[in-house]
């Protein structure tokens, strides 16, 4: 008998306690019995004597194991280490959570081919794994030293392909890892993804039905239109939706044609004329007549417009809201033979909001460019503006836009912030104009400091160091002159 | 060549995470008016919230630290911040000649360890022998006394059932480690506290807790029969009891030369009490040392020891076989660790354990430089392998063992791990001459 297995005896009688049973202490192999003395001592004393010669015996005669395989080593990395100030910013963003700085970091590292330190891989494939936008720059930038980890912990396996087949993983497979397989299928195999949706769609639930079909999104075109049409026919109201919403982003589609129809007797247009002095004629101005459907028809709700307003709005009104969403913008600029600027601004004051609105629903399924800035100018600042759109707005405009939407004076600060993440990384022009047009104050709440160009970074610190604002706010001054600094310093150690 | 310091070994000498965090954010060259060094310091002037800057200096060879300011913390973020510049960009301090108020702080530095070297050379004062056996006899005698109430105490867990333990709450154990250290054996108060926590470590408890109150009895068994035990037992025993051997006493003993490498260190709390555990390994006697370092609150340690490198110098072991050690003499100039010495092979590290055992029982750890050795994950679990093939379980947490496993790239590393009679604790792993720590620490975990 070996020591663990005499130890493992004496447990049991330990837990057992020697009361009563005091005779029965286990047997000790030869060995040990030799050194120990039981002779004239109670139990307990022969028992931990016992527990306490198997203890040492024991530890001092553990054997290591055989049969532990090693895996095989790392190929060696391709990229140079990056230099250990740049080393050092990176495990600073980490232990801050100064994730536009990790994002700027992963940049200029892929660009310049550099890879951070081995010791920061771990971390890296972390936040890679929390963040999906974080991946295609993670798995560039780890390297081969990255890629061989990624192997060792099944969270971090986001980059290298599933070594499963998506089928597979789309029959067996959990809610997450199935909506996973089809947004990668999807983005490189769009019918196949379709296609694999289709095979589970009888025997999914309404919550997966709405995930998968939200996920055509993605490389969305007129070959989904079938299936998204037959869609319009599902159980779930959210599936029917989501289907309506997607329709209306393909300008080809039957839903969009059938919206069209319904709202070519709705809105009229009336070119203006320009004033001839000689005939003493007088200039018009060009006009939209609007007019309120009448009734509400059945069909309508097959394609996504509901009878009942979800909010506080006449109900004829809600209906021309949700047809003028419908309605790709392209259409009114061609049909009226009109700019994007003059048909907006010849909304009838009665129905300016509600076109608007509209227009903003039109604009955010598919983004017109020229659109973009007469909508953003006449919209209230409540309309929510997401990033993709914003992102849309070209390069070269978005500083005469940003000086708009300042001198308005209205804008919650909340939203400038979303517009300053959109449209970061800021070219110098951006930069120079935000610069002029925000006070320090400004500056600080929007985080401009993260996606200001390098080059204007000197002259936000000194917009800042001169600045006497109270501790709160030169706290958030203190932060946003260290993020400068480090983002500065990351542009040089990458340089050259 | 002044010495370099990293980030991390600058961030190991914070007292607690806050400094930690405070001095990291100070740690900006343009909040710094004033940045210069030389071979011998390093000095700056940082705007405090006060109308004039704070004088931060640092003394590169220790690194001993002084600033202006008011805070209690040692060292302040203000000293920190002013290593950690140096750490990280070592071009932004500019060469330059000490300005009056180092040279003044460096000379009365310069002073004080001059004094103390005279003090230690002079005459000890005379020694009574006969008396400090007398006081020694005297806490043997109160420590037996206690240990065998402790010896009843056990004696009727196991008699009623070790089973019981868990269901007795923390209080239970902790009322009887008050009276050890009541009977002035306090290093008895924290083996019984240790008992709480395995009582209470949830599933498997039963197997450590029978051993380590198995130990507990051996000891109690030791102080029972102290009189006819041999010097070198004795000197054993009351290491493990708690008590202390005077530093008069430590200067009387041979001390041991040999060019020992700093290989791991690590910060526990222990009851309220920082303990700073760095472990030694002579280069050519291969010997173990283990120093410790105690701290109340957020007071310092001194930082001379860094894992990674290595002096040539004398240290003095305490009597008896155990490993705690502390430093006589060192040469100024710390280097870093040219290669590591250490072991090839398990065979030999579980040889090594099992002879240090046999002298000591009371063993907790010992902790070895291990050679080209191989990190691997197997059934959800982290190894350490040999050359030879041979492997040991280690007790690995994720964060640390995906950091050797990245660092290693599955390659041959040189490592620092304790052993326990069951499994190894990686401390220190050092790839192409760089030092990470695996240890948690204390700055890090709060």
């Amino acid at each position: 008998m070996n020591s663990a297995a005499t130890l493992d005896n004496l447990v049991s009688a330990a837990l057992l306690g020697t009361r009563g049973s005091a005779d029965r202490l286990p047997a000790l192999p030869d060995e040990l019995a030799t050194v120990l003395s039981p002779a004239g001592r109670d139990a307990e004393t022969r028992l931990l004597d016992a527990a306490a010669a198997a203890t040492l015996c024991s530890r001092a005669g553990a054997q290591a194991r055989e049969g532990i395989a090693r895996c095989a080593a790392s190929p060696p990395d391709r990229w140079p280490e990056c230099s250990p100030r740049a080393a050092a910013i990176l495990a600073q963003a980490f232990a801050e959570n100064l994730h536009p700085v990790l994002v700027e970091w992963l940049e200029l590292a892929a660009a310049a081919r550099q890879r951070p330190p081995h010791h920061l891989l771990p971390q890296l494939l972390e936040a890679a794994a929390a963040r999906r936008a974080l991946r295609p720059l993670a798995s560039q930038v780890v390297d081969e030293r990255g890629d061989w980890l990624m192997q060792f912990n099944p969270r971090w396996q986001f980059a290298s392909p599933t070594a499963e087949q998506p089928e597979q993983v789309w029959q067996l497979g959990n809610r997450q890892q199935r909506a996973e397989v089809l947004r990668t299928l999807r983005a490189s195999d769009p019918a196949a993804a379709r296609d694999l949706i289709a095979t589970t769609w009888k025997d999914d639930g309404a919550d997966e039905r709405a995930e998968w079909a939200a996920t055509l999104q993605i490389a969305l075109s007129d070959a989904d239109e079938a299936f998204l049409e037959s869609c319009l026919d599902d159980r779930s109201s959210r599936v029917r939706e989501i289907a309506a919403d997607l329709l209306a982003r393909l300008p080809g589609s039957q839903l969009t044609t059938r919206m069209i129809e319904r709202a070519a007797p709705l809105v009229a247009f009336h070119p203006g004329e320009i004033g001839k002095l000689l005939n003493l004629k007088r200039a018009v101005q060009p006009s939209l007549e609007v007019t309120l459907p009448a009734a509400y028809d059945k069909s309508w709700q097959r394609d996504g417009i509901s009878e009942r307003p979800g909010e506080k709005l006449g109900q004829k009104q809600w209906w021309l809201l949700q047809i003028v969403g419908g309605v790709p913008l392209d259409h009114w600029t061609n049909t009226f033979g009109a700019s994007a600027s003059t048909i907006v601004a010849a909304a009838p004051s009665d129905f300016a909001t509600v076109l608007v609105r509209g227009w903003l629903i039109a604009l955010a399924r598919r983004p017109v460019v020229e659109w973009i800035e007469p909508l953003l100018a006449a919209s209230e600042t409540k309309s929510i503006w997401n990033a993709e759109l914003l992102r849309a707005v070209p390069a070269a405009r978005r500083a005469v836009l940003l000086t708009a939407l300042l001198a308005r004076q209205e804008q919650p600060y909340g939203q400038l912030q979303q517009i300053v993440a959109a449209w970061r990384p800021f070219d110098v022009a951006l930069s120079q104009a935000m610069l002029k047009a925000c006070d320090p104050a400004l500056l600080l709440l929007t985080e401009s400091y993260f996606s200001m160009h390098p080059q204007a970074l000197a002259e936000l610190d000194a917009r800042l160091a001169d600045w006497r604002g109270a501790p709160s706010e030169r706290r958030r001054a203190d932060q946003a002159l260290n993020v400068s600094a480090l983002r500065r310093d990351i542009h040089r150690e990458f340089a050259a | 060549m002044a010495r370099t310091f990293t980030r991390d070994d600058v961030l190991r000498l914070a007292p607690d995470a806050g400094s930690a965090k405070s001095g990291q954010d100070l740690a900006q060259v343009r909040k710094w008016g004033l940045l210069e060094h030389d071979d011998i310091a390093l000095w700056g002037e940082c705007q405090g919230s006060g109308a004039k800057p704070y004088r931060v200096q640092i003394d590169l060879a220790e690194p001993a630290f002084k600033c202006s300011c008011p805070s209690r913390k040692f060292p302040c973020k203000h000293g920190l911040a002013l290593l950690l510049i140096y750490a990280t960009t070592p071009d932004a301090p500019t060469a330059a000649a000490q300005p009056d108020w180092v040279q003044e702080w460096l000379a009365s530095r310069q002073a004080r360890a001059s004094k103390a070297a005279e003090k230690q050379s002079r005459e000890p004062a005379p020694r009574d022998p006969a008396a400090q056996a007398k006081r020694r006899e005297k806490r043997i005698e109160r420590a037996r006394a206690g240990l065998a109430d402790l010896s009843a105490w056990m004696r009727d867990l196991v008699r009623t059932g070790i089973g019981t333990a868990p269901g007795r709450g923390f209080e239970y154990f902790d009322s009887q480690a008050r009276r050890m250290v009541d009977a002035q054996a306090p290093g008895v108060a924290r083996l019984v506290r240790q008992l709480g926590s395995l009582a209470s470590a949830g599933a498997g408890w039963q197997r450590p807790f029978l051993e380590q109150l198995s130990l507990v009895h051996l000891l109690t068994a030791a102080v029972e029969r102290f009189a006819i035990l041999p010097e070198a037992i004795r000197a054993d025993v009351e290491g493990v009891l708690g008590i202390t051997t005077a530093a008069d006493e430590l200067s009387e003993l041979a001390g041991v030369a040999d060019l020992w490498q700093v290989v791991a260190q690590e910060v526990e709390l222990e009851d309220r009490l920082r303990v700073q555990r760095t472990w030694l390994y002579g280069a050519k006697t291969e010997r173990v040392a283990q120093v410790l370092q105690f701290a109340h609150g957020a007071a310092a340690f001194d930082n001379t020891l860094s894992p990674g490198t290595e002096f040539e110098g004398e240290l003095v072991f305490f009597p008896g076989s155990g490993l705690r050690a502390v430093v006589r003499t060192q040469q100024p100039n710390f280097a870093p660790l040219a290669a590591l010495a250490g072991l090839d092979r398990f065979d030999q590290l579980l040889d090594r354990y099992s002879a240090a055992l046999a002298e000591f029982p009371w063993l907790e750890r010992l902790c070895l430089p291990l050679r080209q050795v191989t990190p691997a994950r197997v059934d959800e679990r982290w190894w350490i392998v040999d050359a030879t093939g041979a492997a040991l379980a280690t007790a690995l947490g994720d964060d640390a063992g995906y950091l050797l496993l990245a660092v290693s790239g599955g390659r041959p590393v040189d490592l620092a791990a304790e052993y326990d009679g069951q499994r190894l604790r990686p401390l220190t792993v050092i790839v192409d001459g760089k030092v990470f720590s695996l240890a948690t620490n204390l700055a890090d975990a709060a």
